[in-house]
């Protein structure tokens, strides 16, 4: 009986020491603090810029990768609701982020000197209800079409004027052994992009921004745009065509950014930190020379630029280092240690003061911009989601079933917009 | 007569061969490509390495989360294993012995703890709740519960071999229940109690679904979430990822080779019990 | 009367500890994901309503989900029969007395059952990839390269290519099981068959199998409740993909979760439990009545 008691007893004392909760920080300076970022982030610009601040502050910060994707929100929210928070993390552009976290559950960083700097078209992208919540992070990017410079002068052809134009493009590049686009079918979020930078081109003329406003309170049903019926019948024919390479379906992004890279491959659609993978891989003289961008071209024109937000830091109002978690913040998006980030990622910087010298194709982008020819990636102008988008056009290839996949995008669009509990839903 | 019994004899091993080869190879395959860099380990050719590097094992043993999933699935795995054991053999000494209403009501809900799969969204809500989600303590009580009827059948099963004259007489000479238990069932328990070791270790150590469920703090990943994480992040370096994968595969292939004969009778007499 | 009272003094405190573990974290959650699945409980929601069946009608409208139910069943039954048949085949040929070198075989065909399930993914990915991985290589080196296919990426192939990964890692395990079936068999019954001048076939049919039932048994229902529970494996070779061709319960189940979708996530869970119940019972109370007859 003793013996039994006594085992039952380190039995408690085992449980008691992993049950104890970890010893409460004072408001005094954290040893470390915790950063969450989805693993598709390049590390390199964080880790420089984290051992800087390490130096400086004497405040060590340690790298938390997680999984990307649909499985990073939800992880971060499981650990908001248990409380286990991280001391900042990066989120997706929007203010959607904000509420899908719960703004009562997010440290308010309206006032803060760190907004003097930032450009006030970005500004606005981060108010809600007239508060900020989230510091931007990273650049403005863009989706569309990448091209290989030395295919299009072999075959003699220049970014398309028309859509028509494009598919004459397309024929002569698959005419001259090349092969006119490369999907990443394998990998998935890539085939997203085609229908997302046709968006601005075919569908927002078509519904315009009021109809945009009706798909957000659900008056409007994205299986009732005749628009986007027409973008997914598109991409349908241009795999019946045989535009994509041959055995797509095992298509990778690695295979994508090899392919384009060394001029085997006409087109990708991308999105901009295609770039900075190319760059890591091929060198940044070697790819500014060699890729170009336009976006999808409409029927009579070259078509509207996509523009993607900067990413945000966002930082849990109940961490145990708000105020070291706000001082790194700020350091994080000063203008040096900005320079540092677009030393390794593409995109044009939303801080004033940040030297960076914009790449040929960026200067495309921001010509289509000035020009009130780009149009922001519509995901990021809804509350809702277009759920399982991948896997849905994934399908859609395998049975060019289209009218399956249309339902299917507004079934779960508005099943997730229901699920937020957003108004109309 | 003893020429085609000869070459027979000689046939079937050749087929022993070839089959072992079809489960050697794809191991062979890993091994060598570790050794590779990143271009010639993308070919996956079974080839000695052209240029035989250590790079990809340093690389893969200076990331503190290998190490840290490391001890973490040696945290886990050791208490679940040892609280699986224990209460297992506490359960299924009074179910076999006793014979009562309580035992089994259990016995039959554990019966059904086999076939049914756990709910895992509501385990997490549970475990929300009572602040054990994303600990050492959520995960190990997790483990205890789905690995405890297994072993609770099998130890249940062997006590029927154990004589309950062996109960009696110590009972009579004033051995209290606690006692009988710890001093006299348990040894005799001994070679069912090393099964089910084997058994819940193996289950637990190449377990991915709860701690991909109930652990979203990657500092208590265990090595195989880490494996997850880490090929998603370089699964461009093929060499890498299998340098990654021979560590976590060594101490399971080593103890495999050591105690081979025990762990092939232990999974299947327990499989065939349960 | 003295035996049922002495057994009455064994302690129930002894069966505590169990009872709350199992209790807390087996019972709780399945009795009340009944609950649960009966409501739009989601992770936006912090307040939720009953809904009734909704989650069970919407899923059952979900083509995705039907052919999730597909997939998850053609997995269970083709990875059972086809490591039964080949388990059974090479216990019969590692139990041959005579064979020289047996333990080391038996040891390396059960070797894949004791690595983790997520390696092994990762591990066929190489080996099935379409260009350099080792299959289509050695397709082509054999003059077989009409074979060599896109394994994980063609969508008719798919699932075979998971079924046949799964055989690989699991068919060890059901060999294992059989050769114990088989050791117990008396010698004697062989040595009489022989005298009575029975052939191999015969020897097979009317003393191995029927005394063997009981291992058929335990195997078939072993890898049946186990395959319909397959996750890892999927989740690593294909996600699912392409499209839907290899989407399986867990692997959806995952998917509503990664999407905070508790309440239908919830249900989907039930889905898989009733299947697991409606197959994996009557298979096991048939073949325990088939037992009885051999």
């Amino acid at each position: 009986m003793k013996k039994l008691i006594s085992l039952l007893l380190v039995l408690v004392i085992a449980f008691a020491v992993f049950a104890a909760p970890s010893a409460e920080v004072g408001p005094k300076k954290p040893s470390s603090l915790t950063v969450v970022v989805p693993n598709t982030t390049i590390l390199d610009p964080l880790e420089k810029i984290f051992a800087k601040y390490t130096a400086e502050v004497g405040i060590k910060v340690e790298i938390q990768a997680l999984p990307a994707g649909e499985e990073y929100g939800r992880l971060l929210q499981t650990r908001f609701a248990t409380k286990d928070y991280p001391d900042l993390f990066t989120m997706d552009p929007g203010t959607k982020q904000y509420t899908k976290f719960g703004v009562d559950r997010l440290l308010e960083m309206t006032g803060d000197p760190l907004f003097d700097n930032v450009l006030e078209a970005s500004l606005d992208f981060q108010r809600y209800q007239g508060k900020l919540y989230g510091a931007p992070w990273g650049g403005t990017g863009t989706y569309g079409v990448y091209y290989n410079k030395d295919v299009f002068a072999a075959i003699g052809a220049k970014p398309p004027v028309h859509y028509a134009d494009f598919l004459s493009i397309l024929r002569r590049a698959k005419a001259a052994g090349y092969i006119p686009v490369y999907e990443a079918s394998k990998t998935e979020w890539p085939l997203q992009v085609f229908s997302l930078i046709a968006w601005p081109t075919f569908v927002d003329p078509a519904i315009g921004d009021e109809g945009v406003q009706r798909l957000e309170v659900n008056e409007l049903q994205l299986n009732q745009i005749p628009a986007l019926r027409d973008v997914f019948s598109r991409y349908v024919s241009l795999r019946d065509a045989g535009l994509f390479q041959s055995g797509y379906q095992a298509g990778t992004y690695e295979e994508q950014m090899e392919l384009l890279a060394t001029g085997k491959v006409a087109v990708a659609f991308q999105i901009s930190n295609f770039i900075p993978s190319l760059m890591a891989k091929f060198g940044q003289d070697y790819v500014s020379e060699k890729i170009g961008w336009f976006p999808l071209p409409s029927d009579t024109d070259q078509g509207i630029a996509m523009l993607t937000p900067a990413h945000q830091i966002l930082v849990p109002r109940d961490g145990k280092n708000t105020d070291w978690a706000m001082d790194l913040v700020r350091f994080m998006t000063k203008s040096e240690n900005q320079a540092i980030y677009f030393d390794y990622n593409a995109g044009i910087p939303v801080y004033k003061g940040v030297e960076k010298e914009l790449l040929p194709y960026e200067m495309d982008v921001l010509a289509f911009d000035q020009a009130g020819k780009a149009k922001i990636n519509v995901q990021n102008r809804l509350s809702s989601s277009f759920t399982d988008f991948p896997k849905i056009l994934q399908n859609m290839l395998i049975t060019g079933d289209v009218n399956t996949a249309l339902n299917l995008m507004d079934e779960n669009y508005r099943r997730t917009g229901k699920a937020r509990a957003l108004p109309g839903f | 007569m003893t020429a085609p019994r000869h070459l027979q004899h000689t046939l079937l091993i050749l087929l022993c061969i070839i089959l072992s080869a079809i489960i050697l190879t794809p191991f062979l395959m890993m091994l060598v490509n570790s050794f590779k860099d990143v271009r010639e380990s993308a070919l996956f050719k079974l080839s000695p390495p052209a240029n035989p590097t250590l790079e990809n094992y340093i690389t893969v043993l200076s990331k503190p989360y290998f190490w840290r999933g490391l001890r973490n699935s040696l945290i886990i795995t050791t208490f679940a294993t040892i609280f699986v054991n224990l209460f297992a053999s506490m359960s299924a000494f009074i179910i076999q012995r006793k014979e009562g209403k309580l035992g089994k009501v259990l016995y039959f809900a554990l019966f059904a703890g086999i076939i049914v799969p756990i709910s895992i969204i509501p385990t997490i809500q549970l475990m929300m709740q009572t602040k054990i989600h994303n600990t050492y303590l959520g995960i190990i009580l997790f483990y205890v519960a789905i690995n405890l009827p297994f072993s609770v059948f099998l130890l249940a099963g062997f006590m029927k071999t154990v004589p309950r004259e062996i109960d009696e007489a110590a009972v009579i000479e004033g051995c209290s229940y606690p006692r009988l238990f710890m001093l006299l069932i348990i040894p005799l328990l001994r070679t069912p109690i090393v099964t089910s070791t084997i058994v819940t270790v193996t289950a637990i150590w190449n377990d991915f679904t709860a701690p991909f469920y109930l652990i979203s703090d990657s500092k208590k990943w265990p090595i195989v979430i880490s494996v997850y994480n880490f090929v998603s992040q370089y699964y461009t370096n093929w060499g890498t990822v299998f340098a990654f994968m021979m560590m976590v595969i060594l101490p399971v292939l080593v103890v495999y080779a050591l105690l081979q004969k025990h762990i092939i009778a232990s999974l299947t007499t327990g499989a065939v019990k349960g | 009367m003295t035996i049922s009272s002495q057994r009455s003094r064994y302690p129930n405190w002894f069966l505590l500890p169990t009872i709350l573990v199992f209790g807390f974290l087996f019972v709780i959650p399945t009795l009340t994901s009944f609950y649960y699945s009966l409501t739009d409980w989601n992770i936006n929601r912090r307040v939720i309503t009953f809904i009734g069946f909704d989650n069970f009608i919407e899923l059952f409208s979900d083509i995705k989900f039907r052919a999730t139910l597909g997939n998850t069943l053609t997995y269970a039954f083709s990875v059972t029969f086809t490591r039964n048949f080949l388990g059974l085949l090479l216990a019969i040929l590692l139990n041959i007395a005579t064979l020289r070198g047996k333990n080391l075989f038996r040891t390396i065909i059960f070797l894949p059952y004791v690595i983790a399930p997520v390696v092994i993914g990762y591990l066929f990915t190489a080996i099935y990839n379409p260009s350099q991985g080792i299959l289509n290589q050695s397709l082509r080196t054999i003059g077989l390269a009409f074979l060599a296919k896109d394994w994980l990426n063609d969508p008719n192939i798919a699932l075979f290519s998971t079924i046949m990964t799964d055989v690989w890692r699991t068919t060890g395990f059901s060999m294992v099981i059989y050769l114990a079936g088989l050791q117990a068999i008396p010698q004697e019954l062989y040595e009489s068959a022989a005298i009575d001048g029975a052939n191999g076939v015969r020897r097979l049919a009317h003393i191995t199998l029927p005394l063997l039932a009981p291992s058929i048994t335990i195997n078939v229902v072993l890898a049946l409740i186990g395959t319909m529970k397959v996750f890892v494996m999927i989740l690593v070779l294909t996600n699912g993909g392409p499209g839907y061709a290899t989407e399986v319960m867990n692997t959806y189940i995952m998917s509503t979760f990664s999407l905070g979708l508790y309440g239908s996530g919830t249900a989907a869970n039930i889905i898989l439990s009733l299947l697991i119940i409606t197959i994996g019972l009557p298979v096991l109370l048939l073949l325990r009545r088939r037992e009885v007859e051999l």
